[in-house]
């Protein structure tokens, strides 16, 4: 097995609120490799956009706080990093693109001006040098007529092409990881099929890893190699993609698919998932998960004791004490080095 | 599926709260929500601190003249006759506003009644006392300050109760000899002005003065400033245009300017002064207004009474107008604030009101002309008191701010 | 956005007309006796000079013409493009003089030969006969340019142009000296608390700025001079005006002379400067400061900044290079709409230190019923406050790429 690119372990993050201290994440843990890409899943609120911030330690102090846990980048602990190393870090090793391409972008800078910027940081070039590497990143993004773009604000743009741009400024020092977090959430559907393929287009030529947070179980079929459910600021299962959409374990990944319609089917009303989200300063005790899970039924074990990551199957992580397997299973650091194969044939499976 | 409880605890339904509709929250019972909006400005302490301040300066404006005057207040002749003097020497303004003082603590402090209906009572209240004043009082019309003193001093009297301060504000104290520019003392607590008259009485007065132009004018300027943005951001294109033509002409004139220009040209008068301020400062509420107009123009609750048929009037001031009033609530305070520095500053300049309305700006003249050095007890009391009130309303506009603001943005988005 | 400074730019005028038709409409619909208003307050003048400044008034207004006229007059004047008026030299206006001294003279005859009417009566019958062109009426043939014609000041005696050109500098000065102090002071302060947010000594500062913008002028002003320029108490600071009584005698720099210490022309307008800046710039100050905090705050939570940090660009830059220069925007607008709100402010500041700008000068000619001197000076204000307006609309413009004015 190749070398881990990226390794979270036992992240613990709390944040400070007037009313008392909130765990957006806990437990966390993750691996990615190089040129894979690992999709985070889960509804709004659930941590995966604090977990992707904390990587690069993007979270103001006051509030966050780093509890425990370490994140390792080709063998460093970020953590343990200072304010100057981790600075080098961003946009040269690992860059992050956001959801909403229309808020990300400066709008009283040009975005030649705002990606010469990173290239001048990280690889000295500036002026006429750093344009032109400007200009090569626009173009390999797909956007047409570069050279005059570069001149444009990002006002004068459609979000599509923004969302270009900024992929754009982010690879422009060639990272090794790039987090997307929710990168097509904002834009239209065509715009999103468009934006993906991109993605994997770039991610292919440079062989880079893909941190891919969504909520769209479809994106995860089309572009992930391993996927990681997180409810309730932890993660809940992690297996590779065709396993997961093959035999999904935890209650809550299967309620996830069973919400979703699928063509042919002969149905009335779509499958909910019962119940909301808990809020995340009154938690349940026990498992977070059992107040609207099926499986539970009455099982005291649920609402004390809260499962963790067991390896329930081979590659395959699963946190349910109702998942046949869990109680002999043993607690390992979900790791999964694979990468899709199949792309046709689990693609098939979802719209089916 | 089990019948588990949720172990979350859902918030209780709360009187007076109707759960916002699908199309948006801007419907919510407009009632409550000023409610809530008033608790949650004075939750601040700032605006608690400002609303102490106020609400002793509204009490020092209404009782002045019993607080601070030459007349005694109960005086028993040798004969054993008892009557007071005070009393006797009040105008019916002073008894209005004590009523209406008095029953606005009462109606309004205990929070149990509406506030419409209480408004409509203190009003009631306020005429019907001043129609029976009006009848009843008989005031002197010429003062004679030192005639009880006089009359003390020469033995009438058997015994006699005096207010707190027992100097009127403008008793110039003639019959004591030169009483003019004392520094504070035992007998003249604030010390004494220019002409003789006793500080701590003319401050008390200048209180009412201050709070009268205030609210006065800030209501003037309100109810201008809303019908004109109202009708702008209503209508929209050349009403819209030629309208904002005119307020940037109105804004080009300094309002200082504009309110000496009047004050020479037609005389000085505290009503005229008080209906000038308010002329001078309706831009800003205008502005507000047709911005939020224009806004809610659009939403889809305003068409739905316009195609309904409702005349505009009613559109307008029924319907968008509860939504769209919360910065100009807000600007209220601060505009307060701005009128009674302006009014300080005309008095300052010397073409504010005459001498015989105490205020603080003009206090402050005096302090400046000088004559035998620098009276710092003329400059000092009255500059506080500026100061303190227009910080108090300061205060209360930033926590209304605060407290309505992110509500807004809450219900509008 | 050419377009859109063009149209503000035409706007000007316009604004400026209503403007002071507004100012001169108040005073000429005072219910005092316009020629009253030519006295000063509470004096008398002698015959020779009442009668002076009766015809002073004729000629440029016309005192039987209705008071829009009136105006249009005193604009034809003031404007450097207008018409020429009648002047008494003229042939025509000569001829007509005399014509309507004979008509009035005979009217006189006439009607003391009736016999029913008082002296005064005869005199306002005989003065409606009124034969034109009179002195200072419009020639609609002549239209030019020229230079404003300011009018006489009454309380001076002589041309208006030459004494506000004394005090207009003194004014200006004192505004680009105050307004750049405060704004940058406030700038840096606001900044600091913003980046310092939170930390106790935040907290306490938003209420001292706000209670430092309350503190009346007139009081700090007073304050000021009633103890830190008084024999009294402390005397640091100079009582009044920019210069002391020997400063035109002094050299530039500060330096030792004739065995004794000079304090120097440059160092004593300093000293004399330090109260009246203080008292005008201190409430731009402390709401400047407040507002740039508030729209700092609200750039460094905006998602580009995020994106800034996410590059991996050092904190000062993302603060200067990215949060700041977007909450310039919001911020030049309002810096350029002090300049006005200083102009009035500093009416109050040159009276507290006797300095002699356009502020006291205005005020003083208003007192002293000094129409020509109040009207111009208040329109040179006017224009201040305008182009103060104008000036935001254009920086905001050149701030904010986004903006595009033309619809």
């Amino acid at each position: 097995m190749p070398e881990p690119l990226l390794q979270i372990r036992d992240l613990n993050i709390a944040f400070e609120t007037s009313r008392g201290d909130v765990r957006p994440v806990r437990d966390m843990n993750l691996t990615i490799f190089p040129g894979q890409t690992v999709a985070v899943v889960g509804e709004s609120g659930c941590g995966k956009s604090v977990t992707a911030m904390s990587i690069l330690q993007l979270l103001p102090k006051p509030p966050a706080k780093y509890l425990s846990g370490q994140i390792f980048f080709q063998g460093r602990d970020l953590l343990k990093e200072s304010e100057r190393a981790m600075r080098s870090v961003r946009g040269k090793d690992i860059a992050m693109i956001f959801q909403e391409p229309m808020t990300s972008l400066n709008p009283v800078y040009t975005i030649g001006d705002q990606i010469v910027e990173a290239v001048a940081l990280h690889q000295g070039k500036s002026g006429r040098a750093g344009y032109a590497v400007a200009q090569q990143a626009l173009e390999d993004v797909g956007i047409a007529d570069p050279a005059r773009r570069l001149g444009e604000y990002p006002h004068q743009m459609s979000g599509g092409m923004r969302q270009r741009v900024m992929i754009a400024m982010a690879l422009s020092c060639q990272p090794k990881l790039l987090i997307a977090d929710e990168p097509t959430t904002a834009l239209d559907v065509t715009i999103q099929a468009q934006i993906l393929e991109l993605l994997r287009k770039l991610q292919k030529e440079r062989n880079m890893a893909i941190m891919l947070i969504t909520h769209d179980l479809g994106v995860v079929a089309e572009n992930a190699d391993a996927v990681a459910v997180m409810y309730a600021s932890r993660n809940v299962e992690t297996a590779t993609v065709e396993e997961l959409f093959d035999h999904p374990m935890h209650p809550y990944t299967e309620g996830l698919f069973k919400s979703i319609p699928k063509l042919g089917a002969n149905r009335d009303r779509l499958d909910t998932i019962p119940g909301t989200v808990p809020n995340p300063q009154r938690f349940p005790a026990g498992c977070k998960f059992h107040p609207r899970c099926h499986r539970m039924q009455g099982d005291v074990k649920c609402s004390t004791v809260e499962p963790n990551l067991r390896e329930v199957q081979p590659a395959h992580w699963a946190s349910c004490h109702h998942v046949p397997g869990y109680e002999s299973a043993l607690v390992t650091i979900p790791t999964i080095s694979h990468k899709r194969q199949i792309t046709a044939r689990v693609t098939q499976e979802v719209n089916a | 599926m089990t019948a588990s409880q949720p172990p979350i605890a859902v918030a209780p339904a709360q009187p007076g709260y109707r759960p916002p509709d699908a199309r948006g929250s801007s419907e919510m019972a407009p009632r409550s929500m000023w409610l809530q909006a008033l608790r949650e400005t004075f939750a601040r302490p700032g605006a608690q601190f400002g609303r102490v301040w106020v609400v002793l300066l509204a009490f020092f404006g209404v009782f002045a003249p019993i607080l601070a005057n030459s007349y005694p207040i109960l005086v028993k002749s040798k004969a054993g006759q008892v009557f007071s003097p005070m009393l006797a020497n009040l105008f019916p303004i002073d008894f209005t506003l004590i009523a209406v003082f008095m029953a606005a603590l009462i109606l309004w402090g205990t929070g149990r009644f509406s506030f419409l209906k209480s408004l409509l009572t203190i009003l009631a209240i306020g005429v019907v006392t001043f129609l029976i004043a009006k009848a009843v009082c008989n005031p002197d019309p010429t003062p004679q300050y030192d005639e009880y003193r006089r009359r003390e001093v020469a033995g009438e009297f058997s015994s006699v109760i005096r207010t707190i301060v027992p100097y009127s504000p403008n008793d110039r104290l003639r019959d004591r000899g030169d009483q003019a520019l004392l520094p504070p003392s035992r007998q003249y607590w604030l010390g004494t002005t220019e002409f003789g008259e006793d500080m701590l009485s003319r401050m008390l007065a200048a209180c009412r003065i201050a709070l009268t132009i205030g609210f006065i004018s800030t209501t003037i300027a309100t109810m201008i400033g809303v019908s004109y943005g109202a009708l702008m951001g209503y209508n929209g294109g050349t009403i819209d245009l030629l309208g904002m033509r005119f307020i940037e002409i109105v804004e080009a004139i300094p309002r200082l300017i504009l309110l000496l220009i009047v004050t020479v040209s037609f005389g000085r008068s505290l009503y005229l002064m008080m209906v000038v301020i308010g002329l001078v400062s309706w831009t800003s509420d205008a502005r507000f207004v047709r911005a939020e107009f224009m806004k809610l123009r659009k939403l889809d609750f305003v068409q739905a009474a316009v195609a309904v048929g409702l005349p505009r009037w009613s559109v307008l001031f029924r319907h968008m107008l509860p939504n769209g009033i919360a910065p100009v609530l807000v600007n209220a305070s601060f505009g307060v604030a701005g009128a009674i520095l302006l009014e300080s500053v005309l008095s300052f300049l010397g073409l504010g009101l005459g001498p015989d309305d105490p205020s603080w700006g003009q206090m402050l003249e005096q302090a400046r002309k000088g004559g035998r050095g620098f009276n710092w007890w003329i400059a000092v009391f009255p500059g506080v008191a500026i100061f303190l009130t227009v910080f108090s309303y300061i205060l209360i506009g930033e926590a209304a701010r605060d407290a309505i603001d992110p509500k807004l943005k809450k219900l509008r988005d | 956005m050419l377009i859109y400074l063009i149209r503000r730019l035409l706007l000007f005028v316009p604004t400026l007309i209503g403007a002071t038709f507004i100012v001169f409409m108040i005073m000429a619909l005072s219910p005092i006796d316009i020629v009253a208003t030519l006295l000063p307050p509470g004096g008398e003048l002698l015959p020779g000079e009442k009668a002076a400044r009766e015809e002073y008034v004729m000629e440029r207004y016309g005192l039987n013409d209705p008071p829009p006229v009136q105006y249009l007059r005193w604009l034809n004047n003031v404007s450097p493009v207008g018409f020429r008026i009648w002047k008494r030299g003229d042939r025509e206006v000569e001829a007509a003089k005399k014509q309507q001294t004979e008509m009035r003279d005979a009217k006189v005859v006439e009607l003391r030969a009736a016999g029913s009417m008082k002296l005064e009566e005869i005199e306002k019958e005989t003065k409606k006969i009124d034969i034109r062109p009179n002195p200072g009426q419009f020639r609609f043939d002549k239209p030019a340019v020229k230079w404003p014609d300011l009018g006489e000041s009454f309380i001076q005696s002589r041309s208006v142009a030459p004494i506000i050109g004394a005090a207009l500098p003194v004014t200006l000065t004192l505004q680009l000296i105050a307004l750049p102090f405060a704004l940058t002071l406030a700038m840096l302060s606001g900044i600091w608390s913003a980046v310092h947010r939170g930390r106790l000594l935040d907290i306490g500062t938003g209420t001292v700025l706000l209670g430092i913008y309350s503190v009346p002028v007139i009081l700090l002003g007073t304050l000021f001079i009633g103890f830190l320029a008084n024999v009294q108490y402390i005397r640091i600071f100079p009582a009044a005006g920019l210069h002391s009584d020997m400063a035109a005698q002094m050299r530039f720099f500060p330096g030792t002379h004739n065995g004794h210490w000079e304090s120097g022309y440059l160092l004593d307008w300093l000293w004399h400067l330090a109260g009246p800046v203080l008292c005008i710039s201190y409430v731009t100050l402390a709401y400047y400061s407040k507002l740039t905090r508030t729209a700092l705050l609200e750039t460094l939570n905006a998602d580009f900044v995020r994106t800034a940090r996410a590059k991996g660009l050092d904190e000062r830059v993302v603060l200067f290079r990215h949060a700041f220069r977007n909450s310039l925007i919001p911020l030049i607008t309002v810096a350029a709409s002090f300049l006005p709100a200083m102009v009035v402010g500093s009416i109050v500041v040159e009276t507290i230190f006797n300095i002699n700008g356009m502020g006291r000068l205005a005020i003083e000619a208003l007192k002293a019923n000094d129409r020509e001197l109040f009207l111009s000076t208040s329109m040179l204000i006017l224009i201040l406050q305008l182009t103060g307006f104008l000036i935001a609309d254009i920086l905001y413009a050149v701030a904010d790429p986004r903006v595009s004015y033309d619809s």
